[in-house]
């Protein structure tokens, strides 16, 4: 094992972009930017492999001499959280290039900004440091704002990507300043240097305030989650797919990895205010959802909600808290990205998303009316799906913090039910609707493969956890004691 | 002692300007094309002999005075003496077309850049007020004919009239104020007041105080003047707008650095570093500077013009830089200020290279570049080499990571934080927000929209490979930021070991 296998394993995407924008390859380069992307899935797969169980510093420590400075190294490293997110991101990748997109610009231009996007996605998830945190989870607007901008499918895709990247950045830029105001105060922005600062009081009020503010435009939580439903929307597939499946968690990962160990006592002083604009978002957003007639508007609201369980998980400072927090993480970026794909697949053959146009495809489409199921009863938390044990351990989590909020956030799943049922019911059950949709067609092999791997892993995941929860326990557990050792 | 090898890049400039004036009667016979070649080719070896020995002479604690301490080479005039050469060079390699297109053969437009030029170069290098007025009102005043170059247009007398007018007001105010120092210190060399104004308890005199304050606010009034600091902002969009491109190129790119320089320069040796009255003009001066930039460049419609309200927002970044105490601000403002540098040579070349034939009733068919924004739209679907260019470039200029622009505000705002600055830097990172928006703007017209009617002329490759260097400074500078910060930190650092 080379020491610089990370900054290896991290730089492979920028091969991808040139790579596909060579122009001896043109002919090929579905297949090439394809494979390349499978090829970095296995990498990172072997990157898992290596990683022990019980380990309570990071692997694959990379020291890079930024500033010729010679003790000042920015540090990248994965731990037993980073590693699957680190996965999911590169399991993403080459689903979105398997989904069909209209592109007036040369294509290679589409996988160009995706494995930008990856490579910056690679960042953020390995580094240790706050302040590339920050440069590398700006810096994803970039790319994600052209692919919405120029994939989309209608003229409101301008609006989307302007309301994404103002109100993104917008939302950021205080943190940026609480970032200086944390090196001004420590002296550096190492992860671990600051984890064992103590911040007076005062001082730490607004830098969570700042931070919580960046993550919360993020994630989305309910008053700033406006921009959500319209990216979605106008996103091409592939974009909602990396969105909804991705760039949500930069925000949760956020908070787990550098607000909670490094700002603990006011985590605890603002933990009322998180709690109640959380389940305000879960009630809000699954009550909205009931009334929407966008197919994808209904999937990306219910990416709100459940985004907003992920941060209630967080704040319940449990081990059962966290860990069913980074499982529904996980679990919701596979079954909302799988949706999303579902409902691309819907929206290739009949150019419509509005849900009046569609009832009864169960009598001429019942794979797709299955698989649409599944992945509805995984949204809902149906025992045996890994959002049913990631929302169990949340509730345990809750328990032991604030019975109240498991009341309310019970009533959201609930509601979750309600409209996800509602959806699935108008979709696939009734009479045909033949004065709308004239001629069928099922969903064709090259799509079912695409999403059986989604459906393998979240059996298993839901079936036995443990396969991946046994590498979050320590790093939680890591991250607990941290916070109890600062507070003494 | 002889002085003269001191002013080697000054002298040298004058003998070049004084050889044009002699060319032009003497070779009136030849062809236009053989004219511009021959006059191209002095200048490009002039400057880039001037750029070797520059080089030559850099060394770390480097202090020479010359004239009777009139003038002073150390290494921040050697380093802003390069910039200003290489970016002269720039300019007008990018403009080249542009001239051949507009049909600017004469030579009194090099010998008018090569006058500006020399000024900023004795302004640089002044150590006195005398020096440091003469020097303004040198560059100033080949700036004030620059910007009335086409006689024949109605804009561009309009636009050198008013510059004109309104520098002559603050080069008026600049000698009231150096006159006021002068009256109650007796010294105009910047080494005597130095000593004085740092050794005089002038703080329990009122009378002196006051006096103090009254001329140092003149001079800062009338330098933020000149660079278009905003309540002195106004001239700034009308002249960029009126000049001709290639002028108004040079107008931003090149006299901003000689004026910061000169200013940092000026606050070093005059302000004592825990006087704090000028921070209350210069922060009221910055604060608006960004709001009134950014949301003025909201509603434009012109490349010009939106270029000079985003230059007034960029100055208002680097007035953060002048207000707190801590000592490496100067090293993030010199950092800012060539980032901004290379930035706007990158926007100039795509402005230079985008041309059309258009048809004019009666004068036949003219080669017109482009003017409006809506001109840029579906520019990647036509052009896409230019188009990623641009977007590189705007995006570095609102402040995105990963690019250099976003690092050139991050120093200045790590700086304004550590001087324990709080409103300046929260209203200039929300403002940042809000200029993003017509940057992203104008990226959305390049690559979200199509449009078949307007059809670009064939450029020359070579300017793309000269442009290919500057997007990896901008793209790789997240990688090796230490390359120009560290260099610049050294320069700051050995200044302040000479004056201080």
């Amino acid at each position: 094992m080379f020491d610089d296998f990370l900054l290896f394993f991290i730089v492979l995407p920028l091969f991808g972009c040139l790579l596909v924008n060579l122009k001896r390859l043109e002919t090929n380069i579905h297949n090439i930017a394809f494979y390349y992307a499978i090829f970095i899935l296995i990498v990172s797969l072997f990157l898992l492999f290596n990683l022990s169980i019980n380990d309570y510093t990071y692997s694959y420590i990379l020291n890079i001499n930024w500033l010729n400075i010679d003790n000042y190294s920015i540090k990248f490293g994965i731990d037993g959280i980073s590693i699957f997110f680190i996965i999911l991101t590169t399991f993403l990748i080459p689903v979105c290039f398997k989904l069909n997109i209209k592109s007036y610009i040369s294509v290679n231009y589409y996988y160009t900004c995706f494995f930008i996007l990856e490579f910056l996605l690679l960042i953020v998830f390995t580094v240790l440091d706050v302040l590339f945190f920050y440069i590398s989870f700006e810096s994803t607007l970039i790319p994600m704002f052209l692919i919405i901008g120029i994939w989309g499918s209608r003229e409101r895709r301008i609006h989307a990507a302007y309301q994404l990247f103002l109100y993104t950045l917008g939302g950021s830029v205080l943190m940026l300043l609480a970032i200086f105001k944390i090196y001004s105060f420590c002296g550096s922005t190492d992860l671990e240097t600051i984890t064992l600062t103590k911040f007076p009081l005062s001082l730490e009020k607004y830098l969570f305030l700042a931070f919580f503010i960046a993550f919360s435009v993020k994630v989305p939580v309910f008053p700033f989650h406006i921009w959500l439903p319209e990216a979605h929307t106008e996103a091409p597939t592939g974009g909602s797919v990396i969105l909804a499946g991705i760039l949500l968690k930069l925000g949760t990962y956020g908070l787990l990895r550098f607000t909670i160990p490094v700002l603990p006592e006011s985590t605890i002083y603002f933990t009322p205010l998180v709690y109640t604009l959380c389940c305000l978002g879960i009630i809000y957003a699954s009550l909205t959802t009931i009334r929407q007639i966008d197919l994808k508007k209904i999937i990306a609201y219910s990416s709100v909600a459940h985004m907003a369980y992920c941060i209630i998980g967080l704040f319940s400072l449990t081990v059962e808290g966290i860990v069913g927090s980074i499982l529904l993480m996980i679990g919701h970026g596979l079954i909302s990205s799988a949706l999303f794909i579902l409902v691309g697949i819907i929206y290739d053959k009949y150019h419509t998303r509005i849900i009046h146009y569609y009832r009864g495809l169960t009598m001429v489409m019942p794979i797709y009316s299955i698989l649409f199921l599944f992945f509805t009863l995984s949204n809902i938390s149906f025992p045996g799906t890994v959002n049913f044990v990631s929302e169990f351990l949340i509730f345990n989590g809750l328990l032991c913090s604030n019975s109240f909020i498991l009341i309310i956030a019970g009533i959201g799943t609930l509601l979750g039910a309600s409209y996800s049922l509602w959806l699935y019911n108008r979709l696939s059950f009734g009479y045909l609707n033949t004065k709308t949709i004239k001629y069928f067609s099922d969903i064709n092999k090259k799509d079912i493969l695409l999403l059986i791997p989604f459906i393998i892993s979240t059996l298993v995941l839901g079936l036995f956890p443990t396969i991946i929860t046994d590498y979050f326990n320590t790093p939680v557990l890591v991250i607990l004691e941290t916070i109890n050792y600062i507070i003494q | 002692m002889i002085s003269i090898y001191n002013i080697l890049p000054e002298v040298s400039l004058l003998i070049i300007v004084l050889y044009f004036i002699i060319y032009k009667s003497y070779v009136i016979n030849l062809s236009n094309d053989l004219k511009m070649n021959h006059i191209e080719k002095i200048i490009y070896i002039t400057f880039f002999s001037l750029i070797l020995i520059l080089i030559s002479i850099y060394d770390s604690n480097y202090c020479i005075y010359s004239f009777n301490k009139l003038f002073v080479n150390d290494n921040l005039t050697i380093f802003t003496k390069i910039v200003i050469l290489v970016s002269t060079l720039a300019v007008l390699f990018i403009s080249k077309n542009y001239l051949k297109n507009n049909k600017i053969y004469e030579i009194e437009y090099y010998i008018f850049i090569l006058l500006s030029i020399l000024g900023m170069f004795t302004l640089i290098s002044s150590n006195d007020f005398i020096t440091f007025y003469i020097a303004i009102e040198l560059q100033s005043l080949s700036f004030y004919t620059l910007a009335t170059y086409r006689r024949k247009s109605l804009y561009s007398t309009e636009a050198g009239l008013k510059y004109f007018i309104l520098g002559a007001i603050s080069s008026s105010l600049l000698l009231f104020g150096i006159s006021i120092l002068y009256s109650f210190t007796g010294a105009t060399s910047f080494n005597d007041l130095h000593i004085l104004l740092y050794n005089i308890d002038y703080l329990n005199n009122d009378y002196i105080n006051n006096l103090y304050l009254l001329s140092m606010i003149l001079i800062i009034v009338s330098i933020l003047f000149k660079l278009g600091a905003v309540p002195f902002h106004n001239w700034l969009p009308d002249i960029y707008e009126g000049s001709s491109t290639s002028v108004t190129a040079f107008f931003s790119i090149v006299p901003k650095i000689a004026l910061i320089a000169i200013f940092i320069k000026l606050l070093m040796l005059l302000v004592l570093i825990t006087n704090s009255s000028f921070n209350v003009i210069l922060s009221i001066s910055c604060i608006l500077s960004i709001t009134v930039g950014s949301l003025s460049a909201l509603f434009q419609k012109k490349i010009k013009r939106l270029l000079a309200y985003s230059a007034i927002s960029h100055i208002g970044y680097i007035l953060i830089g002048f207000i707190g105490s801590y000592s490496y601000n100067y090293v993030s403002i010199l950092t800012y200020i060539i980032i901004y540098i290379i930035m706007t040579i990158l926007v100039f070349t795509v402005v230079f290279t985008l041309s059309r034939q258009k048809e004019s009733r009666g004068l036949g068919t003219s080669i017109v570049h482009i003017e409006y924004i809506s001109e840029l739209k579906g520019l990647a679907y036509k052009e896409p080499y230019l188009a990623i260019l641009l977007s590189i470039t705007f995006f570095s200029m609102a402040g995105i990571p990963p690019l250099a622009g976003f690092f050139s505000k991050m120093y200045i705002l790590l700086n304004a934080i550590e001087s324990n600055l709080i409103i300046v830097p929260l209203i200039s990172i929300i403002f940042s927000v809000v200029s993003a928006f017509y940057y992203i703007r104008l990226v959305k017209l390049m690559f979200f929209e199509k449009d078949s009617k307007i059809k670009y002329m064939k450029y020359k490759k070579k300017i793309i490979y000269f442009t290919l260097v500057l997007i990896v400074f901008l793209t790789f500078f997240l990688f090796m930021p230490n390359v120009l910060v560290e260099f610049i930190q050294i320069l700051i650092e050995n200044l302040y070991n000479i004056y201080l």
